[in-house]
């Protein structure tokens, strides 16, 4: 029976999530963007993947919501890469959440990803979460704050 | 059959408030009082209360947290739960899980936890006042530990949590407990034995202590369990349980009566002798007096070990027998030559012809450091054997001292002098009484 709950839970939690995806298509069809059911539906799968990959957990509606938000309006995403970008986006959120010891808030962890995103990775992911990323959690690590500069006077 | 066993363990002491709450869950599912349909209503609800502990653990900064995190946010909102059903009992228990929100449930707890760690404070400060004078680290590490766990409890979001170290063994350890519960339980056992300890001479427990564990102060030992022993056995033999000390001629005799008495006799009369104790120390609180015959009757599974033995040393421990004193030297070392004087002194030393006369001058260094430099510029190899004997037992000892002293705090690769390799030479090759002599004083050598 315990299971069976379970499941209900994280099932519910899917709906939620599933439904906020949706909503967000209102806005991001402005920017020529939009996700599909099926696509929805692999977007969800993947955050609990991505959880359990990570070894986090995630209450109320998560931060799908906020990063298309942030990112609908980069010119680096189009309508091809939509899918596979969040998707991506998704699995470095959690991994450099964990990575920068839980000193980052969500909020500061999305804005510095599409400030360099849109900035010195010039949309690529693999810059983006090789460098830009690990820089910051080692940074803040060492105690700096997210918006703090390198000695050359350059933001981390 | 398990389940009757685990009604038993929850209405006993020590039942842990965190498996409290699944527990009450299980035995109300059990009872029929919660349904399928309930059952569910309160793992929604408590999902819901874990997302809403964390954000507030993370103040909204983040909707996520590691699992290790959640865990503990969740165990601590199971034991403010636990904690409430415990005090309520497990029928009135159920019923409230059935007809109140778990919210309410986790905020009633955690009230629960605010009053105990009021009346935990109160306890320390008890704990404090009845301290026991004696030098054990471990004792007054942990007071002043639990001092430091009222400022690091944090109950809203780990009231499970014990966050500081006890190292000091009580005599009944406390199984199960955790938070709050554990603090105010150590304490109140630690009054318990504290008060106890109190009405006997704090030298002659030094001295028991001393006996029963020669490294009392750092080892990790329960001070009152040797006492309350002892003063049984004394009880038992109708001597006067103030001394403390059970001498050889007292063990034999309490071990002929064990050897006389049944087992069940001897529990009774160990017993008996814990109410004898209770009364001359006019202990009249309950709690103490369970406290006292649970650990005399607890003797008994040693002393059906020991009885086979026939030596009774280890259960009660007799006092410490003074060592014999090592003499103490006090090495008051002269003042020293102007640095114009030891250099004369040095330059016609070193231009005398004959050994007794340049013996005989040495006698004008009175410190220790002109001394050496003497010791270093004017003698050469042969002539230190001669030097060495012309100085007595505590010279030599003053000497050797000084040698320990400077190689035991200089690097390893530090050369010996010449003179140092002479004198250990020649220490080596006295006779064995005058090398003991002078080990002797070696102990006891002190400069000022």
């Amino acid at each position: 029976m315990k299971d069976r709950f379970s499941l209900t839970l994280i099932d519910m939690q899917k709906i939620q999530t599933a439904d906020e995806l949706r909503n967000c298509n209102e806005l991001t069809l402005r920017y020529g963007l939009s996700l599909t059911e099926q696509q929805i539906h692999n977007i969800v799968e993947k955050r609990f993947e991505a959880l359990r990959d990570t070894g986090r957990m995630e209450f109320d509606r998560g931060i799908l919501k906020k990063l298309i938000y942030e990112f609908c309006d980069s010119p680096y995403i189009s309508q091809d890469n939509y899918e596979d970008t969040i998707l991506e986006l998704q699995d470095s959120f959690y991994y450099f959440k964990n990575e920068s010891m839980e000193l980052i808030s969500d909020d500061e962890l999305i804005s510095f990803m599409k400030q360099h995103f849109d900035t010195v990775c010039q949309g690529s992911l693999e810059y983006l979460s090789g460098t830009s990323l690990e820089e910051l959690c080692r940074n803040t690590r060492y105690g700096y704050r997210v918006d703090d500069k390198d000695v050359y006077g350059r933001p981390f | 059959m398990e389940d009757n066993n685990k009604i038993i363990s929850y209405n006993g002491i020590a039942k842990n408030s965190r498996e409290c709450f699944s527990f009450v869950v299980e035995y109300s599912v059990l009872n029929g009082i919660l349904s399928a349909e309930d059952m569910g209503n309160i793992q929604s609800q408590l999902w819901q209360l874990l997302g809403r502990q964390t954000g507030r653990f993370t103040m909204g900064d983040s909707s996520s947290v590691p699992i290790e995190t959640a865990q503990e946010l969740l165990a601590s909102i199971c034991y403010c739960i636990g904690i409430y059903l415990k005090e309520s009992g497990i029928d009135e228990g159920a019923i409230k899980l059935k007809s109140e929100s778990l919210s309410d449930l986790f905020a009633h707890g955690q009230r629960v936890v605010a009053t105990k760690i009021d009346l935990g404070r109160k306890l320390l400060s008890e704990a404090k006042k009845t301290a026991l004078d004696i030098d054990n680290i471990s004792y007054h590490d942990t007071l002043r530990e639990i001092e430091y766990f009222f400022k690091k409890y944090d109950y809203r979001f780990f009231a499970h949590d014990i966050p500081c170290m006890i190292d000091y063994q009580l005599c009944h350890s406390i199984p199960e407990l955790s938070g709050i519960e554990y603090i105010n339980e150590y304490l109140s056992r630690l009054i318990i034995e504290n008060k106890f300890c109190r009405h006997f001479n704090s030298s002659l427990i030094t001295s028991l202590l001393q006996g029963y564990c020669h490294d009392y102060r750092e080892q990790l030992i329960n001070m009152f369990e040797p006492v309350l022993t002892n003063a049984t056995g004394l009880a038992l033999l109708d001597k006067n349980i103030f001394l403390l000390d059970v001498n050889d001629a007292d063990r034999v005799d309490l071990l002929n009566l064990f050897r006389l008495w049944t087992e069940e006799e001897a529990l009774e009369n160990l017993i008996t002798s814990a109410e004898k104790l209770c009364s001359i120390l006019s202990i009249e609180d309950i709690s103490s007096r369970e406290y006292l015959k649970s650990t005399a009757s607890g003797l008994m599974s040693r002393i059906r070990m020991l009885k086979e033995t026939g030596n009774f040393d280890n259960l009660f421990p007799g006092f410490h027998e003074q060592e014999e004193k090592v003499p103490v030297f006090h090495y008051y070392d002269g003042g020293t030559m102007s640095d114009k004087s030891l250099r004369n002194l040095i330059e016609e030393m070193r231009s005398c012809r004959y050994l007794s006369d340049k013996i005989a001058m040495i006698k004008q260094v009175h410190s220790i450091k002109d001394l050496i430099e003497v010791l270093n510029a004017c003698f050469s190899y042969d002539e230190f054997t001669e030097l060495f004997s012309s100085f007595n037992d505590t010279e030599i000892a003053v000497l050797m001292h000084f040698l320990f002293e400077k190689h035991s705090t200089a690097a390893d690769w530090n050369p010996y002098l010449e003179w140092e390799v002479r004198i250990i030479d020649y220490v080596k090759n006295l006779d064995a009484k005058r090398q003991e002599d002078i080990t002797h004083m070696l102990d006891g050598v002190f400069y000022l």
